[in-house]
């Protein structure tokens, strides 16, 4: 891969090897172990017929947060992450707070990411806690060719940090990308990404381009994979708490039938 | 970042205040064009909720950033239009006689601390280590609570901006009386069960609780108390100890609090008990700022766009018409502005009323054998009352151990000497930090355009109410078309596995 430049975390990617699942023989070359795909069970149309798959498989919610400055790429890349399609006027949904897309992991999990756009609130560089509450994983993104956003990405991680951690306290887990390195006119060095990923702990980076579709799918299994891990040990992720949610009393009650 | 904000909106906000940040979203969700912006690098001016870093450069400075002023005639020279300038003015005009204290060591060595930790009883704390965990405190600048079944909640719901926010139950609704604190018994079930309330009691405050519920306009019972006190009625039919508690906890009144007037506060509050638990208070997690800046997420989520850390250094009227706002150098054009009382230019700002105000931070509870959580003490006093709010480490405002205590009534010196400690008496609760202040309301005095809209400042009341009220009255001037917070279309359905597609496969290769 022409552009692949992970950081120190090359190797952990590489330590788990995709279940394989029994699958029948024109399915499997559909998903060739050395693509990105392969990391994630593809559905197809046998599956309504197979009724190994149907059985219920165990559900998990991450809430990522994509923060950096303007024009970046931030809601391109949802987008190419979500629809897997890039549009140059794209603006994002107007009145939803996130974009939804459900992974299937090493077929024994689903895993389900609310992408959480900033939407208008990227001209400054304090977002609301409530954007950032209860976040598991976020990505932090900067433009190759712009490096004021890659000098700013360390503004970001700060007001990360200084608003929010996970329940057990550590900080969120934070993966940082410089996207449209399908652009010629590069004005940020490796070197200077690697020393400065390593520096202010982000769990590690890569290129991308929300554009041409590089590296999307293989950078969020990373998170993934590495929010799965802090999931492990933090058993109160995804556990009811103690706190009051508001909810209109007529939708309580006719939930409660229904139950 | 990015200076390049476009010149012209249907509206521009000026301060992050609760009531702003309220008409903030219900503007935009009618598809409105909106800039909000705020002089601080925070949201929420006198609303806001800060760490104790923040807090302690809050009281200091009277913000918790450092701004620099920018050139004061820059803006007149923007536009050949014949145009009046009117300069903003500060927030902090706001607060006067501010004084706050540390009254705990500065450090503890090491060496000095291990051999102590066996006999520490809260005397261990010092300033380093609490300011360690600076992060931990959200202290509330005007900490306000929700009715279960006010307003607030209601549009919340509706807005569907709870979903940003959680809650807490008030869980002790306490008094101070007769040198004691009591907990007060809310409901019939608390009175019921009360162990300290004797059977000939019971039946009295059943049936004042009673009278009290079924009351409605015509209701004759209260007739001829119609030009008595609330406490008139309440001695008449209970003993002055529960007669107390109602007026002061359930009514949150005082001696001279009309008997219809009361008897409907108290109602209020009976109707608002049940709905999430036996309490009629909501206390939101991480402080009461989290409210307004749910609000701005949701205006952010429907295009509006955010700006802090900008100042509006004046603003432009032509003719008797609000024009635009000059900013760092640019005019920027709306067909209304949204303003906070505390910025308006001095030609249109005066002076309210005034109430003193106190934040402390303590290491015990008030009331140590109450629930863990969030706690609602009145302290009346013969001429005055103050209102006391308790939070402790559940409430996500405080690390674990300590306790906030938000004082508010300009009987709080009394207050503070009566329940809290300097040091010395282990029974009180023990002062470690304190901040007084006097918090002014400003109010609009001139006439304003009339697309200008005032937004009042933190008052003095507990609940929300009133400010809702007035975010539905802008909002009626800017959009007199529209429903307030109209509900939404549902969701679009989540997409199902299918965007999987087999040719994301060859995206990446």
């Amino acid at each position: 891969m022409l552009y692949n430049v992970w950081g120190s975390v090359g190797s952990a990617m590489s330590v788990r090897r995709p279940v394989r699942s029994p699958l029948p023989d024109d399915e499997r070359e559909n998903s060739d172990p050395e693509s990105d795909a392969h990391h994630y069970y593809i559905p197809t149309k046998y599956d309504m017929f197979d009724l190994r798959r149907s059985r219920i498989l165990p559900e998990k919610l991450f809430k990522v947060i994509i923060i950096g400055d303007p024009t970046v790429g931030k809601t391109s890349f949802i987008q190419r992450y979500v629809q897997n399609s890039f549009t140059k006027e794209y603006k994002g949904t107007v009145g939803v707070d996130f974009a939804l897309k459900v992974v299937h992991w090493y077929d024994s999990q689903v895993v389900k990411l609310q992408l959480w756009d900033i939407a208008g609130q990227e001209r400054f560089t304090w977002m609301t806690r409530v954007y950032y509450k209860d976040t598991h994983g976020c990505v932090i993104m900067f433009d190759l060719t712009n490096k004021n956003s890659f000098e700013n990405t360390l503004k970001w991680k700060k007001d990360l940090d200084g608003k929010c951690t996970l329940s057990d306290g550590s900080p969120v887990p934070c993966m940082l990308l410089a996207n449209k390195c399908d652009l010629q006119d590069r004005k940020v060095h490796q070197a200077d990404i690697e020393s400065f990923h390593k520096e202010n702990n982000f769990i590690g980076w890569t290129e991308t381009s929300a554009k041409e579709g590089l590296m999307v799918n293989d950078s969020m299994k990373f998170l993934i994979e590495v929010m799965m891990q802090h999931e492990g040990v933090n058993s109160t992720i995804n556990h009811k708490k103690s706190s009051l949610q508001l909810v209109n009393q007529e939708e309580k009650k006719r939930r409660n039938c229904i139950c | 970042m990015s200076d390049d904000l476009p010149s012209t909106y249907d509206v521009i906000i000026l301060g992050t205040g609760m009531v702003e940040s309220i008409v903030a979203a219900a503007v935009a969700r009618t598809g409105k064009k909106v800039l909000h912006l705020d002089p601080n690098t925070y949201y929420g001016q006198l609303w806001a909720t800060l760490s104790l870093d923040s807090f302690e450069l809050w009281a200091k400075t009277g913000t918790s950033n450092t701004k620099t002023l920018k050139g004061e005639d820059s803006f007149k020279s923007l536009s050949d239009k014949a145009l009046k300038y009117y300069e903003t003015q500060d927030e902090r005009d706001c607060i006067s006689d501010l004084t706050f204290n540390w009254n705990i060591v500065e450090d503890i060595p090491e060496s000095e601390e291990e051999p102590k930790e066996e006999n520490a009883s809260g005397n261990e704390y010092s300033i380093k280590k609490i300011r360690d965990v600076s992060r931990k405190f959200n202290i509330d600048l005007a900490p306000k609570l929700l009715f279960a079944k006010g307003p607030m909640v209601e549009i919340l719901i509706k807005s569907q901006v709870s979903k940003y926010v959680e809650f807490l139950n008030v869980n002790n609704i306490l008094i101070y009386i007769d040198d004691a604190i009591e907990r007060v018994p809310c409901s019939k079930s608390d009175v019921f069960s009360s162990k300290s309330v004797n059977v000939v009691d019971k039946r009295l405050l059943m049936k004042v609780l009673t009278s009290i519920q079924s009351y409605t306009e015509e209701s004759p019972f209260f007739q001829e108390y119609e030009n008595k006190t609330f406490l008139d009625y309440l001695k008449a039919n209970l003993p002055e100890k529960f007669a107390n508690f109602i007026l002061y906890s359930i009514a949150a009144g005082d001696q001279n609090t009309p008997c219809l007037e009361g008897v409907q506060k108290a109602k209020k509050f009976l109707s608002c008990l049940g709905y999430y638990g036996n309490s009629p208070f909501l206390w939101p997690l991480y402080g009461s700022s989290e409210l307004l800046q749910g609000f701005c997420r949701q205006c952010a989520v429907f295009s509006g766009i955010y700006c802090l850390n900008r100042e509006v250094e004046a603003i432009a009227v032509e003719g008797d018409k609000y024009y635009g706002c000059a900013s760092n150098g640019i005019l920027l054009q709306s067909e209304h502005l949204v303003v906070s009382n505390s910025l308006l230019p001095q030609q249109f700002r005066g002076t309210g009323p005034s109430v003193k105000r106190a934040v402390l931070i303590t290491d015990k509870s008030i009331f140590p054998e109450g629930k863990e959580g969030v706690s609602l003490l009145q302290y009346p006093t013969d001429d005055s009352a103050a209102t006391i709010l308790e939070l402790s480490g559940n409430t996500c405002s405080v690390p674990k151990g300590l306790f906030i205590v938000q004082i508010v009534g300009n009987c709080l010196e009394e207050a503070i000497k009566n329940l809290f400690s300097e040091g010395g008496d282990d029974s009180k609760p023990k002062i470690l930090y304190s901040l007084r202040f006097t918090l002014h309301q400003m109010e609009c005095t001139g006439k304003l355009p009339e697309n200008i809209h005032a937004c009042p400042g933190p008052d003095f009341a507990t609940d929300f109410d009133a400010e809702i009220r007035k975010a539905e009255e802008i909002f009626k001037k800017i959009c007199p078309e529209e429903e307030f917070f109209a509900p939404l279309p549902p969701e679009p359905e989540p997409p199902s596995d299918e965007p999987d597609s087999p040719e994301e496969a060859t995206n990446d290769a």
